[in-house]
C-alpha cells in the first residue's frame, strides 16, 4: 500500500523570515492523524531568509538529519562543532543525552532551502555526536546512494545512524529508474526534494511524501523534467 | 504512571568574548541531560550599542534575544551568568543584577497579589 502525503496538505508556518512545511505534526501544527511514520517523527521543509535562523535551542534523544537543497546553513553546537552545510552533503546530529545548537542561513544575500528529518533513536541517552560528509553530485545520479545506515550495516554508507534505518538519495533524469526491495516487515517513506517522480506508477511532485507498507518492490522513475528523492527504509 | 512535567530552566548570560556563553551552554546541556526544558537568553549592555563590534559579538547579537519577564514567569529555575571579576566589564554585572532585580520585583508582585 502506498499512502501519499501531498505537499499542499502539509502543515505550514510563515514567520516572514521562515517559510516552513511540516509533513508531520511539529511546533504549533498538531494533527493527530500525522504524528509520524514508524520511527520517522519529523520531516520539515524550510526556506530561511538570508542571515536569519534558529537561535540556540536544545534537543535530546533524536537523530536529526539535515539535507540542504539550495544555499548554505551555518550550524553551531555545544559539542564545539561549527560548520556550513550545503547541497550534496549529509549532516546527522545525534542528540543523545542532550545538545544545544543553532542554525542560521550562512548567506546575507540568498535563501537556504532544506529538509530536516528527525528519527527516533534505538535507545535513549547515547553520547551526542555529529557527522557531516559531502559526496559528488554524480554519486546520486541515476542510482540510490546510501547516505546513512546503522554502524553494523553490510552496505557501506556515508554516515551512521543510531536506528535500524537506511536513508538513500537518488537524482533521476526523465525516464531514469531505480528499484528498491523492502524486506518483510520493513516499511518505506519517499520524500520528493525536487522535481517529479512516479513511485510504482503513482506521481509525486516536489514536497510530496509517500508512506509505503506491504510493498516488497519499489520502482521510482523520473517524470516531468526528472526529480530527486530521499528514500527511507524503516523498521 | 503520569509522565513528569519537565522543569523549565531559564539561562541568562552576559558575554562579549563568548567565554561566558560557553560556560552557559555547558550549564544548558547539563539541564537538558537532567531532562529540563531550557531557554537561553543573552543580556545586552549599553557598550554594545555604541558600535563596538567583532565577529563573536555580532554572532551573539544575531543568535540570542534578551530575556523578558515572561521568560522568568515561564521558568521554574533561573541561572544568571555574568563576569563579575573584571572591573572594566562591570556593566555586564550591572545588567545581570538589573535583570535579577526585575525578576525579584515581579515575583514579589505575584506573591503580593495572592
Amino acid at each position: 500500500m502506498i499512502k501519499i502525503r501531498r505537499s499542499r496538505e502539509r502543515g505550514q508556518a510563515d514567520r516572514g523570515w521562515l517559510q516552513a512545511r511540516f509533513t508531520f505534526s511539529f511546533a504549533d501544527y498538531h494533527d493527530p492523524q500525522n504524528m509520524g511514520f514508524r520511527v520517522l517523527r519529523v520531516i520539515n521543509e524550510d526556506r530561511i531568509a538570508p542571515g536569519r535562523g534558529f537561535g540556540p535551542h536544545a534537543h535530546r534523544d533524536m537523530e536529526i538529519m539535515t539535507y540542504v537543497m539550495e544555499g548554505l546553513l551555518r550550524h553551531r553546537d555545544s559539542m564545539g562543532e561549527h560548520h556550513a552545510i550545503g547541497p550534496n552533503e549529509m549532516q546527522i546530529m545525534s542528540a543523545g543525552s542532550g545538545v544545544v545548537h543553532s542554525e542560521f542561513n550562512a548567506s546575507e544575500s540568498d535563501p537556504v532551502h532544506l529538509c530536516q528529518i528527525w528519527i527516533l533513536p534505538s535507545a535513549e541517552d547515547f553520547e551526542p555526536s555529529y557527522q557531516q560528509v559531502g559526496f559528488a553530485p554524480s554519486d546520486k545520479e541515476g542510482r540510490l546512494y546510501l547516505l546513512a545506515a546503522p554502524v553494523d550495516s553490510r552496505e557501506p554508507a556515508l554516515t551512521t545512524i543510531r536506528q535500524n534505518v537506511r536513508i538513500y538519495v537518488a537524482a533521476l533524469g526523465v525516464d531514469e529508474q531505480v528499484h528498491h526491495s523492502l524486506d518483510p516487515g520493513r516499511y518505506g517513506w519517499i520524500q520528493v526534494t525536487n522535481g517529479q517522480v512516479a513511485v510504482n506508477g503513482r506521481t509525486l511532485d516536489q514536497g510530496d511524501g509517500a508512506a509505503v507498507s506491504d510493498e516488497p518492490e519499489l520502482a521510482v522513475i523520473g517524470t516531468g523534467s526528472g526529480g530527486e528523492i530521499l528514500l527511507f527504509d524503516l523498521p | 504512571m503520569t509522565p513528569m512535567t519537565p522543569v523549565h530552566v531559564l539561562l541568562v548570560f552576559q558575554s562579549r568574548t563568548g567565554r561566558t556563553e560557553k560556560l552557559t551552554l555547558a550549564a544548558a546541556v547539563g539541564a537538558v541531560q537532567a531532562r529540563a526544558d531550557i531557554r537561553l537568553r543573552r543580556l545586552t549592555s549599553v557598550r554594545e550599542e555604541s558600535g563596538e563590534h567583532d565577529e563573536t559579538l555580532d554572532r551573539m547579537l544575531r543568535e540570542y534575544v534578551p530575556p523578558t519577564v515572561a521568560d522568568a514567569r515561564w521558568a521554574d529555575a533561573v541561572i544568571i551568568a555574568a563576569n563579575g571579576k573584571i572591573a572594566g566589564l562591570s556593566v555586564d554585572l550591572d545588567a545581570a543584577k538589573a535583570y535579577g532585580k526585575q525578576i525579584a520585583a515581579d515575583t514579589r508582585a505575584c506573591l503580593d497579589s495572592k
